[in-house]
């Protein structure tokens, strides 16, 4: 099952930065995207349940990179153990419905302009910032 | 009354309507295990935030509705999703105290369980502001 927040309006971003320097415009989304996604796994993680001898289900939380194609920069968490969707379903031996990474969903929703924004901030000033230094500026 | 609560009990009356077997927590027999009368639907999870503008305030939530079968196929659960689906998606909910602006299914899936049985999950979004 999958699920997702779609972020309206970086298509224009995304547009002026394209006409004039296509390569960064691509790295600075696609690095913005990963960024969003990270904070989206950590947050799942932190809520995600724990057996006292273990954390490999919070561990394992990550986000990764996808494709994409031409127009698109994806991409997606994912958890490791194989367990996970018992536990966020309500399958596991506790009988349980964790909901780890619904919760972390909702939890970005009301958020994600501001969220997206706050990232992609940081990325074009430290992209910026990388290309000063190999100008030698 | 809680807003969480008056969408749960919407999503009820809802389901119970359409005459499935509906459940807060489904029953449990003395052995542990089930002692539900299969099939049913279970209301699961509700994860709500806050939706307010500068003069309204409402929730964003998602709820996520069960259905259990042990029939011998995926057919009888994707047939109940089904039904629900055309009950709620892009219908009406009547939560009490608010005014629904959307309802909509944004994810479903039908696993089998360890058991043999099978377990369909669907995810409905809904936006509701307060009609006060």
């Amino acid at each position: 099952m999958k699920t997702g927040i779609q972020v309206t309006g970086i298509a224009q971003v995304n547009q002026i930065l394209g006409a004039i320097a296509p390569k960064h415009a691509k790295n600075l989304m696609r690095a913005t995207v990963q960024d969003v996604a990270k904070q989206l796994a950590k947050s799942a993680s932190q809520a995600a349940p724990a057996s006292d001898s273990g954390g490999d289900l919070k561990r394992g939380i990550k986000p990764k990179r996808e494709r994409g194609d031409r127009t698109t920069v994806a991409s997606t968490v994912r958890a490791s153990p194989f367990y996970w969707r018992f536990l966020e379903y309500g399958q596991g031996p506790d009988g349980v419905e964790h909901a780890f990474m619904l919760k972390a969903l909702q939890e970005m929703r009301p958020d994600i302009n501001r969220v997206y924004l706050e990232t992609f901030g940081k990325k074009l000033a430290a992209m910026l910032a990388r290309e000063r230094k190999k100008a030698g500026n | 009354m809680a807003a969480e609560f008056e969408v749960q009990k919407a999503l009820y009356a809802a389901i119970n309507g359409l005459g499935y077997v509906c459940y807060d927590a489904a029953p449990q027999a003395a052995d542990g295990g089930s002692a539900a009368s299969f099939p049913y639907v279970e209301i699961g999870a509700i994860v709500m935030v806050e939706f307010d503008t500068a003069y309204e305030t409402g929730f964003d939530f998602v709820a996520r509705i069960h259905t259990r079968s042990r029939s011998g196929a995926m057919k009888e659960t994707k047939d109940i999703q089904g039904a629900i689906y055309a009950r709620l998606h892009r219908g009406t909910l009547a939560v009490t105290g608010y005014n629904t602006i959307l309802i909509q299914r944004e994810a479903s899936d039908v696993t089998r369980v360890s058991d043999g049985s099978f377990h369909g999950v669907c995810e409905y979004r809904g936006l509701i502001e307060y009609a006060g």
